[in-house]
C-alpha cells in the first residue's frame, strides 16, 4: 500500500467507501476511484465492473504477479542503484527496473498496433482528483 | 517495453510497433501454436501488472500519487498488410484494458507514423467493434482523441507524430529517460532480436531475474479454452 494518498472530496471519498463496502474489494482507495471515474461516478456500474475485474483476477491468476510496493528498485538493490535528486533511479544514467526493460519482447509486443489503430481505452477524469506534483 | 517515467513520474510503455508487426508476427505465432492467443494475452496482463507496480514504485520516489501511464507507440518499419491474428489480439488487448485497468492512460503517442496513418485508420475502425468505434474520434489529421464508452470525463489525448516526433516527446519526458534513438539522452542499446528463439531466450532470462518463474511455461499460465478478458 502506498503511503501517498489521493486527493479528492469528501462525496467522492463516500463513494470510493460505498464501492468497497459492497465489493469487498482490497485494493487501495486510488484502484478503486478508477473504477469510479471510468464509470463516470456511477456507484452500480463502478460495483459491478470492480467485482468482475475480481472474479477475472482470480480466475486466470493475475494476483501471482504482484510484486512488492519496492519490487527491484527496493532498498536491497540501492547499493548498484543510485537515485537522481529528481527522483528516476539510474544505472550509468540509464533509468531502470534492471531487467525489465527487455521484459516484453519487440517481436510480440504492440502487434495489435499493427493496424495503426490507437487503443481504445481509458479517459482521464474531467476534475483530476489527484495532485500530480 | 518498460523504459523510464515521463516528468511527473509516470511510468512508460514504449511499444515498437513496427518491430513487432508482419514478419515477427507471424514467427510468433507459430512459435506459440494453437494457443497464441493465451500466450499475447498473459504477456500483456504480466506487462500491465509490471506497470502497476512501476506506478507504486514511482509513487514512493517521486512523492505523489501515480495512476497512469504513457504510451509511446513506435510505428517505423510496419507494413500495412491487415493480420486478423493481429487485430484479435488488437480487440483482445483492448477489452482487457478497459474492463480490468480502466483510467491508466495519460497520453499516447504515436510516432513515426506514416502520411497514410489516417487512410488506414478510416479503413481500419470499420472493423472494430462499434462499441470500440464510438470511444475513437479523429478532432484533426494530425490529432485523435479518445472518449471512454459512458464517461463525460476529459478524454485522452493521443498525440499522431510524423518523424520529427522528439520535441513533442521532450516536452512530457526528461530527455535522459529516452534512449538516443528516440530523441533522448539515456544510452540504452535495444537487443537485436534475430529470430523468435532469440526473443523467447531473453524474455526467460528476463523472467528469470524478476523472479518470476510462473512465466516460464511456454504458453503463459493461462488455459487454453477459458474466454479471455
Amino acid at each position: 500500500m502506498s503511503s501517498v494518498d489521493f486527493v479528492c472530496s469528501e462525496e467522492q471519498a463516500a463513494l470510493v467507501e460505498q464501492v468497497r463496502e459492497q465489493t469487498g474489494s482490497a485494493e487501495p482507495r486510488h484502484v478503486l476511484m478508477r473504477f469510479l471515474v471510468a464509470r463516470d461516478w456511477d456507484t452500480g456500474a463502478a460495483v459491478k465492473q470492480l467485482a468482475a475485474t475480481m472474479r477475472w483476477r482470480e480466475e486466470h491468476k493475475v494476483d501471482q504477479h504482484r510484486r512488492p510496493t519496492q519490487g527491484l528498485c527496493g532498498k536491497d538493490t540501492s547499493d548498484w542503484l543510485s537515485s537522481r535528486p529528481d527522483g528516476h533511479l539510474v544505472v550509468g544514467g540509464v533509468e531502470l527496473w534492471p531487467a525489465l526493460r527487455q521484459m516484453v519482447l519487440g517481436n510480440h509486443e504492440g502487434a495489435w498496433i499493427f493496424f495503426g489503430s490507437p487503443p481504445p481505452f481509458f479517459g482521464q477524469p474531467h476534475v483530476t482528483p489527484f495532485s500530480y506534483g | 517495453m518498460a523504459l523510464g517515467h515521463d516528468k511527473q513520474g509516470r511510468p512508460i510503455h514504449l511499444q515498437r510497433a513496427g518491430v513487432a508487426s508482419g514478419k515477427r508476427m507471424a514467427e510468433a505465432c507459430a512459435y506459440f501454436g494453437r494457443e497464441w492467443q493465451q500466450a499475447f494475452m498473459s504477456r500483456n496482463i504480466f506487462f500491465q501488472e509490471l506497470q502497476a507496480a512501476r506506478m507504486e514504485d514511482a509513487t514512493q520516489r517521486f512523492g505523489h500519487l501515480v495512476t497512469q501511464q504513457v504510451v509511446i507507440m513506435d510505428m517505423a518499419g510496419m507494413s500495412f498488410r491487415p493480420d486478423q491474428r493481429a487485430l484479435t489480439i488488437f480487440r483482445d488487448f483492448a477489452g482487457m484494458m478497459s474492463r480490468n485497468y480502466p483510467e491508466t492512460l495519460y497520453k499516447q503517442f504515436i510516432i513515426n507514423a506514416p502520411r497514410v496513418f489516417s487512410a488506414i485508420w478510416r479503413i481500419v475502425r470499420v472493423w472494430l467493434d462499434p462499441n470500440t468505434r464510438e470511444k475513437v474520434r479523429y478532432v484533426r489529421p494530425r490529432h485523435t482523441v479518445l472518449r471512454p464508452p459512458t464517461c463525460s470525463s476529459r478524454p485522452v489525448q493521443v498525440h499522431v507524430l510524423g518523424s520529427t516526433f522528439a520535441p513533442t516527446l521532450l516536452q512530457h519526458i526528461d530527455a535522459h529517460q529516452l534512449p538516443v534513438e528516440y530523441g533522448g539522452t539515456s544510452p540504452y542499446k535495444f537487443p537485436v532480436v534475430k529470430s523468435i528463439g532469440e526473443g523467447e531466450a531473453l524474455w526467460k532470462a528476463a523472467v528469470q531475474e524478476f523472479n518470476a518463474p510462473e512465466l516460464l511455461s511456454e504458453t503463459g499460465w493461462m488455459a487454453a479454452p477459458t474466454p479471455l478478458g
